[in-house]
């Protein structure tokens, strides 16, 4: 429901009206609104002060943003880590064939590393992109949200087909493979393509939707009237 | 090694749930169990060593809890009945010869998470052993570790060149327990042959996953003797190793010494593996990976009679004469003290103690590399016959493989970290 606009001078909204933890309040979380007493409109009308005052920090996502980039950080070491333990200490001889037995322990330490960090940092950075997309939107910044959301969901999309077809195939596609070096090889290359894509149409996607919820519930528009000019803002309270 | 028993260790505590129940599930069901220790020549030993022994029967040995050792189990007595028992078979009219192998090849290595287990120098020994074995005029072999399908195959290309037929088991079986058996092909008659694979319930779980992919089993392989017309079931195996699951080793006698024992009296049935346990350990604390010293040997000593009992088995290295293993577990210096075992082999006594006896040893290179000082030197690798008929005679036993090897720019080292067991055998 679109409500009723307000003068920009105007406090757009309280905490109570908006809670702070609402993520994609829109014009409700706007920083530091000088409201602490009544505010008399240039007609003369008397604006209601915010029922509490305390001031509210915008959700730009940047937390998020660093908490998923530091856990996906530590998802991409510990991959490489990985790499580095298949072709070193794990004493694996390259040009032998894959060895089935070892697809339960492909299985565990692989997805181990996923659900530690990878998944937690994709899940991160999407909702940090997400806040970002609202963020930035509210802040006036022009995006081609419709463009990054099907750029994003083609990405995803392909990203996580690849990723599945190539666990799902990954057996026969080994035993196919002359080698080690092949079957490892296509595994990684796969894990890194795929995982590339995912992140990056999960990012594009969540910022572009975010674009997409803010710009649909907060408009910014000249708002003029018999003795005052302003703009007139838009939001969801 | 220690990095994988460690991982071992740090699994097992990580995973309670993977306890694993080492009682039979059908024990009391075979008349071997009800044996008092007391009545059998095989068993009475441990009676002597036990408390309680008096009043145990096979089936106890099962229950730890059961078990408590005052002394060594000393089999002297049993592997010199074995030797006199032999002894007064009389001589067969018209024997044909079998030369019977079993050897540990050590071609392991495997990796999981997050650690590595393997013998040394695999690629450089991997290279040679299936020509080198199939080329020293064996009739059987008996082999373990043998764990790759790539290795397997190997092996069947070699056969092919020389005249031998193989069995392997399932792929995927086959990649778990890791058990070859190689006939010469001369040998087999056109009678049906007859294979078995078995994987034993009795496991440490944890080998298999989250470890390198290990579960222990069988290979059977009946066919007839094309000289003899004589029916031969040859069994193969390779017992769980570590001291300290001498229950798994146990009942995965059991199981072997029912299937040994399923068959004909007057067929021949020929047991060889490595069944990572010796028939004595002098004293319950030995080796030690440099903090505590590894105690419960004693319980190690139970797994040879307890094969033997429920097989109807002798061990075809005690048939000539008695098996060396209480004489050559003397000549090592004890009480065990880490620092001399850890900076020489047997702390110097490899010179000294004849390699007639010990198939896994420190004085092995590869066997140092692994285990140095953590365990005792012990016969694990072993030629078991079922004769009821008395259609065999033993006329050599001997290690096999005992000597480093020149492996060119690799260096020397012994082919594998075992040494083999051989037997020269006469069979009408």
């Amino acid at each position: 429901m679109i409500g009723p606009s307000f003068l920009l001078a105007v406090a757009l909204a309280s905490p109570a009206e908006a809670p702070a933890d609402s993520g994609e309040g829109a014009g409700a979380v706007v920083p530091a609104p000088a409201a602490t007493a009544d505010v008399t409109g240039a007609d003369g009308a008397i604006a209601r002060p915010p029922a509490t005052s305390p001031a509210t920090r915008a959700k730009t996502g940047r937390g998020l943003l660093i908490a998923g980039g530091v856990l996906t950080g530590l998802g991409v070491v510990g991959r490489i880590g990985l790499e580095v333990y298949w072709s070193t200490a794990a004493q694996i001889v390259p040009t032998d064939p894959f060895a089935r037995w070892s697809t339960a322990n492909l299985v565990f330490v692989t997805n181990w590393n996923n659900l530690m960090f990878f998944g937690p940092g994709l899940g991160l950075l999407t909702a940090g992109a997400y806040r970002r997309g609202g963020h930035e939107a509210r802040l006036g910044k022009v995006r081609d949200a419709k463009r990054m959301r099907l750029v994003g969901i083609g990405l995803l999309s392909g990203g996580l087909g690849l990723w599945a077809l190539s666990r799902a195939l990954f057996l026969p596609i080994a035993e196919a493979c002359p080698s080690n070096r092949c079957a490892y090889t296509t595994l990684e290359t796969t894990f890194w393509i795929g995982t590339g894509a995912i992140f990056a149409g999960a990012a594009h996607l969540a910022y572009g939707t975010g674009c997409s919820k803010a710009a649909a519930k907060v408009s910014v528009a000249p708002s003029l009237g018999p003795g005052f000019a302003g703009l007139g803002l838009a939001g969801r309270f | 090694m220690h990095a994988h028993r460690l991982t071992i260790a740090a699994l097992l505590t990580l995973a309670p749930a993977c306890a694993d129940d080492e009682i039979p599930n059908d024990l009391g069901s075979r008349p071997e169990d009800d044996v008092l220790l007391i009545d059998s020549p095989i068993l009475q030993h441990l009676a002597a060593a036990l408390e309680d022994g008096d009043t145990l029967r096979a089936s106890d040995l099962f229950f730890a809890e059961r078990l408590r050792f005052t002394t060594a189990p000393d089999p002297s007595e049993l592997l010199a009945a074995q030797a006199s028992e032999h002894a007064a078979l009389p001589p067969l009219a018209e024997p044909t010869t079998l030369k019977v192998l079993t050897y540990n090849t050590g071609l392991l290595s495997r990796w999981y998470p997050f650690t590595h287990v393997g013998v040394p120098k695999y690629r450089e020994r991997r290279a040679e052993t299936a020509a080198r074995l199939l080329g020293d005029g064996w009739d059987v072999l008996f082999l373990q570790e043998v764990w790759e399908l790539v290795d397997v195959e190997r092996f069947a290309a070699e056969a092919k060149a020389q005249g031998y037929a193989i069995y392997a088991g399932s792929e995927e079986k086959h990649a778990q327990h890791g058990v070859v058996l190689l006939v010469r092909e001369a040998l087999i008659a056109e009678a049906a042959q007859e294979f078995v694979e078995e994987q034993y319930e009795a496991q440490r779980e944890i080998e298999l996953f989250p470890g390198p992919g290990i579960k222990r089993g069988l290979l059977g392989w009946s066919f007839t003797h094309a000289a003899t017309g004589r029916r031969i079931h040859l069994y193969a195996t390779h017992f769980t190793a570590f001291p300290e699951l001498w229950q798994e080793r146990d009942v995965q006698a059991r199981v072997l010494g029912g299937r040994a024992r399923s068959h004909a009296d007057e067929d021949v049935v020929l047991v060889g593996g490595d069944l990572n346990a010796g028939p004595y350990y002098p004293e319950d604390s030995f080796g030690s990976d440099g903090e505590a010293t590894l105690s419960g040997w004693w319980h190690n000593a139970m797994m040879y009679p307890l094969l033997l009992h429920y097989g109807g088995l002798y061990d075809s290295h005690s048939a000539l004469a008695p098996a060396q293993d209480v004489a050559r577990m003397q000549q090592l210096s004890l009480p065990f003290e880490f620092g001399p075992y850890k900076k020489d082999p047997l702390a110097g006594r490899c010179a000294e103690i004849p390699v007639d006896t010990f198939t896994g040893t420190d004085c092995n290179s590869l066997y140092f590399g692994q285990y140095g000082a953590t365990e005792y030197p012990a016969r694990l690798d072993y030629i078991f016959v079922r004769d009821v008929g008395q259609h065999v005679r033993v006329v050599s036993s001997a290690l096999e493989y005992t000597e480093p090897l020149d492996f060119g720019a690799a260096g020397r080292f012994e082919l594998s970290d075992h040494y083999g067991q051989s037997a020269t055998l006469q069979i009408e």
